[in-house]
């Protein structure tokens, strides 16, 4: 998981970028996702307040779909060009429980 | 039939007596697990319900259990406090949906599939997790009962509790009075996984988000 910082709601969650499967090819959009509470930030300014996206499925706030479940993911390096964001990405490394898979 | 007038703001007796009566067993129960000095053994917390182990929970139990044993010779001792059969328990009160001794719920939700598996997660570290990981001692039993006992003490307000109020969402963080949890992730590693005495509890109503040990 490549991330952007660190979660100022929780207070551990690390902010990857997660890709919403809600569209394809240019169109796909991502989101600043919490990996601990899931807070969520449609842009790379994660000083503003987050979305709490409604449990259980975390629809993304931008297209309404799920962020958790069938083709979303955690964005490649590909994808986060694609997106322009690599300037803010800080590093990569284990999501929460990915490391136990 | 006697009809006896009150005053707008006069409770009835029999309500005052619950109330009061709650109020007690609260601090009592907060001040045990206050005073309950870590043992070895947490194998009489049985949950009630073997459900959200087997839904839920089976990997991160598994995790958990492994985690006391490694961790032990870490720092030990890594056990759930003792006598804490009342907290931590889960019954299931809905599709899914388990609720705890203190009143906590834990639902279907996150990218585990459920909040339970999610906050379990936190029985196990995750040394390269960026940043920190807040590991609980006692694997499944030791945590569900030390968020409970976190919960009761923050309901309760005072010096021992901080609350954030984040729109929807509480955050609170708990002094617990004694070691609950191990910072690991990354910044654990580098630091040689110092206890703490803190939990964070993210709620939502009493719909549990996640909960870890955290260094305040
Ligand atoms: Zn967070």
């Amino acid at each position: 998981m490549f991330y952007v910082g660190f979660c100022a709601v929780c207070g551990e969650g690390t902010l990857g970028i997660r890709m919403c499967a809600g569209q394809k090819g240019e169109r796909q959009h991502g989101v600043v996702l919490c990996d601990e509470c899931d807070a969520v930030w449609t842009t790379l300014d994660t000083s503003q307040a987050p979305v709490f996206p409604e449990q259980p499925d975390l629809p993304c706030p931008i297209c309404s779909a799920s962020l958790v479940r069938h083709a979303a993911h955690w964005a490649t390096a590909e994808e986060i060009d694609r997106l322009q964001w690599r300037h803010a990405v800080i590093g990569e490394g284990w999501a929460l429980g990915d490391e136990l898979d | 039939m006697k009809h006896i007038k009150r005053g707008a703001f006069s409770p009835n007796p029999l309500a005052k007596g619950v109330l009061l009566a709650c109020i007690v067993l609260t601090g009592i129960i907060v001040q045990r697990y206050r005073q309950e000095r870590p043992g070895p053994s947490a194998a009489s917390s049985k949950p009630i319900a073997s459900k959200p182990v087997d839904k839920a929970g089976a990997e991160a139990e598994n995790a958990g259990a492994s985690t006391t044993d490694r961790s032990s010779s870490v720092d030990a001792p890594h056990s759930a406090p003792r006598k804490l059969a009342q907290l931590g328990q889960l019954r299931e009160v809905g599709a899914d949906v388990y609720l705890s001794t203190a009143g906590l719920r834990y639902s279907p939700g996150s990218r585990e599939g459920h909040r339970l598996k999610h906050v379990l997660l936190h029985t196990k570290d995750q040394p390269g997790r960026p940043g920190s990981h807040g590991v609980f001692l006692g694997g499944r039993d030791g945590a569900l009962a030390t968020v409970d006992a976190a919960y009761l003490i923050a309901k309760q307000g005072g010096d021992h509790t901080q609350v954030e109020q984040q729109g929807v969402r509480t955050v609170y963080t708990v002094d617990l009075g004694k070691a609950i949890g191990y910072v690991g992730g990354q910044i654990g590693k580098r630091r040689e996984h110092p206890r703490v005495t803190h939990v964070r509890i993210v709620l939502e109503g009493t719909n549990v988000i996640t909960a870890f040990p955290v260094s305040p």
